[in-house]
C-alpha cells in the first residue's frame, strides 16, 4: 500500500478573525458583501427577505411577523381598501410607490410612515437575519412596491439584530415561546399584568404562536416576543408541547413506562441557533447565517425563494406554490398559512429544541438546582459543540413525544418539576466500555470463575453509600447499572447511564456477557451478616439478558431481602 | 411636519438642547438621533437605557390615570417622564400613534440654559405633529 503523505485539503471554514474585527460580529456575511458593493435588489433568506437599494436596506419582510400593511390597517391608520389600491398602483407604476401614494393622499404623515416603516423594517429584519440552515440568495435589480422610506445601513441593522437577540436572552433565556404554540400556566387575572401584555394573554389559547398573536394584535412580532418572554419569566405563559399520545393526566413514571420501548436520548445541544449571550464575541460566528453554506436541501431554498420569486414571476410555480403572495396578504386578513409553514419549517431546522421530557436528564438538572433551563447540563452531554445533521435533530422530537406530558414546561424556576422518579433513559446499548476494576471485591470471593471474555466487574467498596441500598427501588425491573468509575451512584443521576433495553435488542457479543455483571453495583451492605445471595431468582433476571446470569458473588441487598421475604412467606 | 429628522432638528432648536432621540421603548431601538448622546456613550446605549425607564413608567399601574380621566387604553398611560440631575434635564415624551407603537421622544436639556416648562410644551406639540402631520 502506498502511503499518502499529502495533507487533506483545508475545510472551507469561514475565517472567524474577520468576524472578530467587527464589533457586532456578522449575522450575514453575504449582506455585508452586498452592502460593500452598494447592491440593489432583494436578498432572500430562509426566514425573510431584505430589500436593498444602493447597499442600504429599504424594506424587510418575514412570514414570522406581520407586514407593515397589517400594522397600519389593524389599528385603523389606513383603510384596507385604500392600501390595496395604493399597492396596485405601485405595482402598475414603479414611479408611484406606496409610501409616496399614502403621503400624497394624506392618509399618513411622513413622520408616522417613517416611524411605522422603520419599526416594521427592524422587526422583520430580526427574523430575516435569524440563523438559517439554507443559503440566502440575492436578486439584483429587484425593488419593492413600498419604496424607500428611510434606508438603513446594513451595519446598523446587524447591530440592532444582535442587540435584540441578547435582549431577548436577557429577559428570559428560553426561546421556546418564540415559535411554539403558547398556553397559559395559571389564570392570567391573578397576576398584575400591564394592558399591553394582558392583550397578549387574552389571545393565548394553546394553539396560537407568537406570530399569530402579533398578527391579530397588529403589533410587530418582536414586541410580542419581548412581552412573551416577560410573561414566561413571570411564569404565566409557556410553550405548549405537542399533545402526548398517552392520557393527558399521565404522570411521569407512567409516561416513562409507556415510553420504555422507545430509546430516549439526552437532548443534543442546540447547535448554532441559540442567541448569543452578548453583543460581541466569537459565538456569533457560529450563530450567523450560513449564507453560502453547503449541504442545504433544495427544498428549503425553494421555500424561501418562493416568496420573492412568485412576485417577480420569473420562476414557475413551486411546490410551495400556495404562497403566491406571501408577504402581501390582503390587508386586515391574517395571512397565516405561510407563516405557519415557514415556522414549522424553521422550527425543525433552526429553532432550539424544546426542553426534554421530565424523565430525561432535564429533570435531573432541575433537581440539581439549575437556574436556567438552558444552562441545565442536559444539552451539553456528549454532543456539545457538534453540528448535528438535520435528521438527527429531528429525531428526538418523535422519540420524546409520548413522554412529554402536559406537565412539561420550560419555565422551571417558577414551579419545580413534579417529583419524577428518575427512570433510566433507555436506549440501545452502545458498546459497553469494559468497566475498570475498582475494587477486586475482597469481601465476596467469586463463587464461580469468570469466563475469560468477561470484563472485570465493578464492585464498589462497601463503605460507599452503604446506608442507601433502598435507592435501588425494588419495583424497578431493570436493574440500574451504575457507572463504576464515578464516585456518585445516586439513582437520580441516571442520564449518563446506558441501560440495556428489556426488549430483545440483540446486544453485541462483547456486551452480552457484561450486562449481567453490571447489576453487581448496588451497594454491598457493610453488614457482614448478610449472606451472599445464592443466585438471582429467574423472575429478577432481565428479560433481554441473553447470556446466562452468572451466579452472583455479591450481596445485593434487595435480592437478599426478597429472598428472605419469600422464604418467610413460604414458611408461613 | 415632515419626517423624523426634521422633528428632531426642530427639537434641537429648543434653548439648551444637547441631544434628542426617537426611541422605541419595547425594543430599545433608536429610530432617530441628533446631537450628543447623554451619558457619554453612544446613542444606542442611551436609547436602550431610556427605553427601560420609559417602559417601566408606561407599564406600571401606579402611573396610570384614574378612571374617568379620559384615558384610552390604546394610548400610553403616561404623557412624559421628567428627570433632573445637577446639570441637565431629561424629558421623555410618549407618542400617540394611530397604530400599535411604543415610541417616545427623548430630549436631553442643559439645566442652565434650558427651560423645562417650555421644553415640555414644545415636545408635546412636536410629538403630536410628528404623528398627525
Amino acid at each position: 500500500m502506498t502511503p499518502v503523505n499529502t495533507p487533506p485539503p483545508r475545510l472551507p471554514v469561514r475565517d472567524p478573525s474577520s468576524a472578530r474585527q467587527r464589533p457586532w460580529g456578522s449575522v450575514s456575511p453575504m449582506l455585508n458583501r452586498l452592502a460593500a458593493e452598494h447592491a440593489t435588489g432583494v436578498l432572500v433568506r430562509e426566514r425573510g427577505t431584505l430589500y436593498l437599494s444602493g447597499g442600504r436596506v429599504v424594506h424587510a419582510e418575514s412570514p414570522a411577523t406581520p407586514g407593515i400593511d397589517v400594522l397600519l390597517t389593524a389599528g385603523g391608520a389606513v383603510d384596507p381598501d385604500g392600501w390595496q389600491r395604493a399597492v396596485e398602483g405601485a405595482e402598475a407604476d414603479p414611479e408611484r410607490p406606496v409610501s409616496r401614494t399614502l403621503i400624497s393622499q394624506g392618509v399618513l404623515s411622513q413622520g408616522q410612515l417613517e416611524l411605522c416603516h422603520l419599526g416594521s423594517l427592524f422587526d422583520a429584519a430580526y427574523f430575516a437575519l435569524a440563523p438559517s440552515s439554507a443559503p440566502g440568495h440575492f436578486r439584483y435589480g429587484a425593488w419593492h412596491w413600498m419604496g424607500a422610506v428611510r434606508p438603513v445601513p446594513v451595519s446598523a441593522l446587524e447591530r440592532e439584530t444582535m442587540r435584540r437577540r441578547s435582549l431577548l436572552n436577557r429577559i428570559w433565556p428560553d426561546p421556546s415561546t418564540d415559535t411554539a404554540p403558547l398556553s397559559l400556566i395559571r389564570p392570567a387575572r391573578t397576576a398584575q399584568v400591564c394592558v399591553r401584555r394582558q392583550a397578549i394573554l387574552d389571545l393565548v389559547d394553546g394553539r396560537r404562536t407568537a406570530t399569530d398573536i402579533a398578527r391579530e394584535l397588529g403589533r410587530p412580532a418582536f414586541h410580542t416576543l419581548v412581552d412573551l418572554r416577560r410573561l414566561a419569566a413571570a411564569g404565566l405563559v409557556a410553550a405548549t408541547h405537542r399533545p402526548a399520545p398517552p392520557a393527558p393526566g399521565a404522570t411521569g413514571p407512567a409516561a416513562e413506562s409507556g415510553a420504555a420501548p422507545l430509546p430516549l436520548l439526552p437532548w443534543p445541544a442546540p447547535p448554532a441557533s441559540l442567541p448569543p449571550l452578548s453583543g460581541g464575541g466569537s459565538g456569533q460566528d457560529s450563530g450567523s447565517a450560513p449564507d453560502d453554506a453547503p449541504g442545504q436541501t433544495p427544498e428549503t431554498t425553494r421555500s424561501a425563494v418562493s416568496g420573492a420569486e412568485a412576485r417577480y414571476g420569473s420562476v414557475p410555480a413551486q411546490p410551495h406554490g400556495d404562497r403566491t403572495s406571501p408577504d402581501r396578504p390582503h390587508p386586515g386578513q391574517p395571512h397565516r398559512e405561510p407563516a405557519q409553514g415557514n415556522q414549522a419549517h424553521a422550527g425543525q431546522r433552526c429553532a432550539p429544541p424544546p426542553p426534554p421530557s421530565p424523565g430525561q436528564s432535564y429533570a435531573d438538572g432541575l433537581h440539581a438546582g439549575q437556574a436556567h433551563p438552558e444552562r441545565a447540563p442536559y444539552p451539553r452531554q456528549g454532543l456539545a459543540g457538534q453540528v448535528l445533521p438535520a435528521p438527527f435533530l429531528e429525531q428526538p422530537t418523535a422519540r420524546t413525544r409520548p413522554d412529554s406530558g402536559p406537565s412539561v414546561r420550560p419555565a422551571p424556576l417558577v414551579r419545580p418539576a413534579p417529583p419524577v422518579r428518575p427512570a433510566p433513559p433507555v436506549r440501545p446499548a452502545p458498546p459497553v466500555r469494559p468497566a475498570p476494576l475498582v475494587h477486586p471485591a475482597p469481601l465476596v470471593p467469586p463463587v464461580q470463575p469468570l469466563p475469560p471474555a468477561v470484563p472485570p466487574r465493578p464492585v464498589r467498596p462497601p463503605d460507599d453509600r452503604a446506608g442507601q441500598p433502598a435507592r435501588n427501588h425494588p419495583d424497578v425491573d431493570t436493574p440500574l447499572p451504575r457507572r463504576p468509575s464515578g464516585g456518585r451512584h445516586r439513582a437520580g443521576q441516571a442520564p449518563a447511564v446506558t441501560v440495556a433495553p428489556p426488549t430483545p435488542a440483540a446486544p453485541t457479543p462483547e456486551t452480552a456477557p457484561a450486562i449481567p455483571a453490571v447489576p453487581a453495583v448496588p451497594a454491598a451492605p457493610p453488614v457482614p451478616a448478610v449472606p451472599a445471595a445464592p443466585a438471582l431468582p429467574p423472575q429478577r433476571t432481565p428479560a433481554a439478558a441473553p447470556a446466562p446470569m452468572p451466579p452472583t458473588h455479591f450481596a445485593d441487598p434487595d435480592v437478599t431481602l426478597l429472598q428472605r421475604l419469600r422464604a418467610a412467606l413460604e414458611a408461613l | 411636519m415632515p419626517g423624523i429628522d426634521e422633528c428632531l432638528l426642530e427639537v434641537m432648536r429648543l434653548p439648551g438642547a444637547r441631544g434628542a432621540a426617537l426611541v422605541d421603548w419595547t425594543s430599545g431601538l433608536p429610530l432617530g438621533t441628533v446631537g450628543d448622546p447623554p451619558g457619554g456613550e453612544d446613542h444606542d446605549t442611551a436609547a436602550a437605557e431610556a427605553a427601560e425607564l420609559a417602559r417601566l413608567a408606561a407599564e406600571h399601574g401606579a402611573f396610570t390615570p384614574d378612571e374617568g380621566a379620559g384615558w384610552d387604553s390604546s394610548e400610553p398611560p403616561v404623557e412624559d417622564v421628567i428627570i433632573s440631575n445637577r446639570d441637565s434635564y431629561h424629558v421623555l415624551r410618549f407618542l400617540r400613534a394611530t397604530y400599535e407603537s411604543s415610541v417616545f421622544l427623548h430630549l436631553w436639556l442643559d439645566r442652565d440654559e434650558g427651560n423645562l416648562a417650555l421644553a415640555r410644551i414644545r415636545l408635546g406639540d412636536l410629538a403630536g405633529r410628528l404623528v398627525l402631520g
